[in-house]
């Protein structure tokens, strides 16, 4: 991830169609092109990446304090070691807490229980003895769970804290609202209150969809941990991400200019108008780069025109300051004849992150094929996007692209060989294209 | 028994069918009040149980229209002039707020606008409610989507304090998918514009408004339209189609959602059933106690009456007992007195019969009052070591006249060891002597007398056999009764108090022995008594 980035801040410099942004904002923000140089005399499409680049979050300085719950499954699946490695990861992360941080604990199994109420992290002693009290057993009621952690959350929802609900679960919701839609509102919701939901799926029962579509609208992150081993370094991990929160209420509204017209986002749901586009994005942790990809529908151009094709506007809550900010960029192309000039002139790190998403695109759709039990069409999906990553990681020398080409392909060979997409299988692919759409950090490090 | 005043029956049965048709009577009618008492009790908590979950329900509407009437409000305070930005800015901002809209007419959607690309969530806003923009359902009727009727279409806020919502808006509960949606719409200017509420968020928010009071062995169900479970309250270990016990609609708010209480056994509290079980107790010790004190009413009654006539019969049969031998004592008495009788066998004859008459009556004295001590408690017993072939032997020898001259032939059998045993030399006499007696006045015509001392297990037997008519089946456990008499008519052909049987079995089964009736060969009574020899007390 961080060489990425580097990658790109190289690229901004060097980009002749860039703009980059104030300069006293934190948040920085990029637009690019994947083609800048554009064909002359012809209608054609290319896509906008708008950037934005969150500042390291200062180490020494105050992070903004954190106010998490931790919505624990205690059903009876989650007996034995889960269970014990769940406690384990609660109260590693309540130690990573100082005292201004608020740390609750929620359980449920068919009902739900505030086994630590909302309240500072400095009473740690009493919180750990509370957490080592949780025993598994029961069915699972999901949303609940997750409502009454949420109203936990919500004690203390002021803009002064991180607002996080870590979401641990190894089952299917079977009581009350479980299906990925519902769930999904549900992240959704709490996203407009600025409570994001991570969730962590054990094992290979659970339902990733309904775990991926809640952290998605949530904007948290979601992982999957095939042995409850891993779950400490997790929680570590997120809480590191929520400790780093630079920016909340992220949202990026895009303005195109007479002519130009925006056809849609690639990967991301948001809006798009006729003149305009706007995609909100939750928070920003610090290091991090988001984006957005939008395609547009570009006017014939003559000869040596230079043109402004957007102008984004991102506004966000300074967490370190506590107060509103916002940032811009804008876009430019030129109009070239010269096909050679414009091949010359594309910028590669754009163009990978649209093949990048359209990659995901494509794993979502073989998911969907593979459940509706058409396992040809599947295979065909990912073989086809293979082999688009494969070309452009061969035309750019880019090695980790060719390597995830060939998973991919391996995948679609499982796929038609073993007729069925396994579990395993299926909650990687859903994950790996839920850190792609969100490009957050990944737990597979740079692979992704 | 026979020959005696018979008891008169028919009261007694009277009262006692009488006491029993009473006690049934109070038992049955104990039980009707009670399970009359167990229905209103029943019906009772029930009611409250009803009360109290309409109670929730209603919590859980009012939470609900707390929840509309905001949006409601915040729906007003929108200025004509912004309409559609803050429209907009509320459905990024508010957490209730899933999408907005603005019509005008049917198919005259002003946002969110199809002309222009719409969202993914748009557009499955527009297909949702499409009948309803469409203008296919009307604003104001009953909306319906598939069965599930929606039943009010439109609510005006009547309950919300301090304000009243305008005319023209309202809520309109949407069924799609079998699921539950809500729009709330407001009109201005002829437009009308509002907001889908954001069911996840509605439903989270009702969370709150769920009871947590809930007691073991109880659960609360917040069931939608299709049956759905959308929030539990309470756990309890479930059996496969275990139906709700109770369950109330929650109201227009939530059309066709209902709060269902399950319990784990099916009924409504433990309370009723221990107040049924209690009582039922009650009913059942009242019922045993007047039918057992009336059992032993009448018992003793019957006991008392039977025992004041063996009571008249004894003293009768002593009297009877007592002026025979003081008769032929006076008699012979006055006879010898006079002096008339000179011959000197005959003196010596009449003489002999005054001193064994006199004896019979010291006897039957001593019976007597053998009797009463027994009967105080008050016998006293001197224990000593005896042979007892020495007391059978004397005995015998003071009756082989008496014996002789009732006719009968008498044999007597002794071991040729000595028999020593441990115990109370004259009551075992008194007892033997009873036992000749009987022989010599009821089996005379036998002719026959045998007395057979011999070893038995733990001590001596003596045998006491005759040849007489012996004793009929029915009467052979009464005959250790006191005061009963075969014959027991003052008529009778023997003479006896009743006395001595009974006493005999008790003396002889306080000194640790025992008195048995057995059947002799020729049919005839044979008393068996036993004495523990030494080494056994």
């Amino acid at each position: 991830m961080k060489v990425l980035a580097k990658q790109f801040l190289a690229a901004a410099v060097a980009m002749a169609g860039a703009w980059s942004a104030q300069a006293e904002s934190n948040v920085v923000c990029r637009v690019e092109m994947d083609h800048p140089v554009v064909l002359s005399g012809s209608r054609q499409t290319a896509v906008v990446k708008v950037t934005l680049d969150a500042p390291k979050a200062p180490k020494l300085n105050k992070r903004p304090p954190v106010n998490l719950t931790i919505v624990m499954d205690r059903s009876g699946s989650m007996g034995g070691q889960k269970i014990d490695k769940a406690r384990e990861a609660a109260i590693a992360a309540l130690l990573r807490l100082g005292p201004e941080d608020i740390f609750s604990l929620v359980t449920y199994d068919d009902q739900v229980t505030t086994v630590v109420p909302a309240q500072s992290a400095a009473n740690t002693e009493w919180i750990e003895g509370r957490i080592r009290s949780v025993t598994a057993g029961g069915s699972t009621a999901l949303f609940a769970g997750v409502s009454q952690g949420a109203s936990e959350v919500r004690k203390h929802l002021d803009g002064r804290y991180v607002n996080r609900i870590l979401l641990l679960s190894d089952g299917l919701a079977n009581v009350g609202p479980s299906t990925p839609a519902e769930l999904g509102r549900l992240g959704t919701a709490l996203r407009k209150e600025g409570i994001s939901v991570t969730t962590i799926g054990v094992g290979t029962d659970y339902n990733e969809d309904l775990m991926a579509q809640m952290a998605q609208n949530s904007d948290g992150n979601t992982y999957f941990v095939e042995s409850s081993v891993d779950l400490p370094r997790i929680f570590a991990s997120e809480l590191g991400d929520v400790l780093s929160v630079v920016a909340g209420k992220v949202t990026i509204d895009v303005e195109f200019p007479e002519g130009i017209r925006p056809l849609r986002i690639i990967g991301r749901d948001g809006r798009v108008g006729n003149d305009h586009v706007e995609v909100s994005l939750n928070q920003l942790y610090g290091g991090q780069q988001k984006y957005a990809l939008i395609e547009v529908e570009l006017p014939i151009g003559a000869e040596g025109e230079v043109r402004q094709i957007a102008a984004a506007r991102c506004a966000y809550q300074d967490m370190i300051a506590n107060r509103p900010a916002n940032s811009s960029g804008q876009a430019m192309v030129r109009y070239s004849a010269d096909n050679e000039d414009v091949d010359r002139n594309m910028n590669v790190a754009v163009k990978k992150e649209v093949l990048l998403n359209e990659v995901a695109v494509a794993q979502e759709q073989a998911i969907d094929y593979a459940d509706q039990q058409d396992y040809k069409a599947a295979a065909q999906t990912l073989y086809v996007n293979s082999a688009n990553l494969a070309l452009f990681a061969e035309q750019n020398s880019l090695p980790e692209l060719e390597a995830q080409a060939a998973e991919m392909q391996q995948q679609a060979k499982d796929i038609e060989n073993q007729q069925e997409l396994n579990k395993e299988g299926r909650k990687s692919m859903r994950t790996s294209s839920f850190w792609i759409f969100n490009q957050q950090k990944s737990e597979r490090g740079s692979s992704y | 028994m026979n020959g005696g005043p018979p008891i008169r029956k028919s009261p007694v049965i009277l009262y006692g069918v009488l006491l029993l048709l009473s006690a049934a009577i109070i038992a049955g009618v104990a039980a009707r009040l009670l399970s009359r008492e167990q229905a209103r009790l029943d019906s009772s908590v029930r009611e409250t149980e009803e009360l109290r979950l309409q109670n929730r329900a209603e919590q859980l509407e009012l939470a609900v229209s707390a929840v509309q009437d905001g949006l409601m409000r915040s729906l007003e305070s929108i200025p004509a002039s912004a309409l559609r930005d803050t429209l907009r800015e509320m459905e990024r901002t508010n957490p209730l707020v899933r999408n907005v809209f603005v019509w005008r007419g049917a198919n005259d959607l002003l946002l969110p606008n199809d002309s222009e690309p719409l969202t993914k969530e748009e557009q499955g806003f527009l297909i949702r409610y499409s009948t309803l923009f469409d203008g296919t359902h009307g604003w104001d009727e009953v909306v319906q989507e598939d069965e599930y009727a929606a039943p009010v279409s439109r609510r005006l806020f009547s309950r919300s304090r301090g304000w009243n919502p305008p005319m023209h808006s309202g809520w309109i509960p949407w069924y799609w998918e079998n699921r539950l949606g809500m729009i709330g719409w407001m009109e201005r200017d002829g437009l009308r514009y509002g907001v889908e509420l954001e069911m996840a968020m509605l439903l989270c928010e009702l969370q709150q408004a769920m009871p947590l009071d809930i007691v073991d062995g109880r659960m609360i169900l917040l069931l939608d339209g299709s049956g759905r479970r959308i929030m539990q309250s309470g756990s309890i270990a479930e059996t496969s189609g275990t139906s709700a016990v109770l369950s109330v609609p929650v109201g227009p708010a939530l059309p066709h959602w209902e709060l269902a209480l399950h319990t784990t056994d099916g009924a409504l509290g433990p309370a009723a059933q221990r107040y049924a079980l209690l009582s039922g107790l009650l009913v059942f010790i009242l019922f045993i106690v007047l039918f057992s004190a009336g059992g032993l009413l009448l018992r003793e009654t019957v006991r008392n009456r039977l025992e004041a006539q063996q009571k008249t019969t004894f003293v009768s049969n002593v009297s009877h007992e007592l002026k025979t031998p003081l008769t032929t004592i006076r008699m012979y008495a006055e006879l010898l007195g006079e002096g008339r009788v000179s011959d000197i066998e005959k003196r010596g004859r009449y003489l002999k019969t005054i001193a064994s008459e006199s004896e019979r009556l010291s006897r039957l004295v001593n019976n007597v009052l053998d009797f009463s001590r027994l009967e105080q408690n008050r016998k006293q017993y001197r224990i000593s070591h005896f042979d007892l072939c020495e007391v059978v032997s004397e005995t015998v020898a003071s009756q082989r006249i008496r014996i002789g001259e009732a006719g009968m032939e008498l044999s007597v059998v002794l071991p040729n060891v000595t028999a020593m045993v441990k115990s109370d030399r004259d009551a075992v006499q008194q007892v033997l002597l009873n036992l000749i007696d009987n022989a010599v006045k009821y089996a005379a015509a036998g002719g026959r007398l045998t007395i057979e001392l011999a070893e038995a297990s733990g001590g001596f037997r003596i045998a006491v056999a005759d040849a007489g008519p012996g004793i009929a089946k029915e009467h052979r456990r009464k005959i250790y009764e006191r005061f009963y008499r075969i014959d027991d008519s003052i008529t009778a052909s023997s003479q006896g108090s009743g006395l001595g049987l009974s006493l005999s079995r008790r003396l002889i089964t306080d000194l640790g022995g025992a008195l048995e009736y057995h059947e002799a060969e020729c049919g005839g009574a044979c008393f068996v008594m036993t004495v523990p020899g030494v080494e056994n007390r």
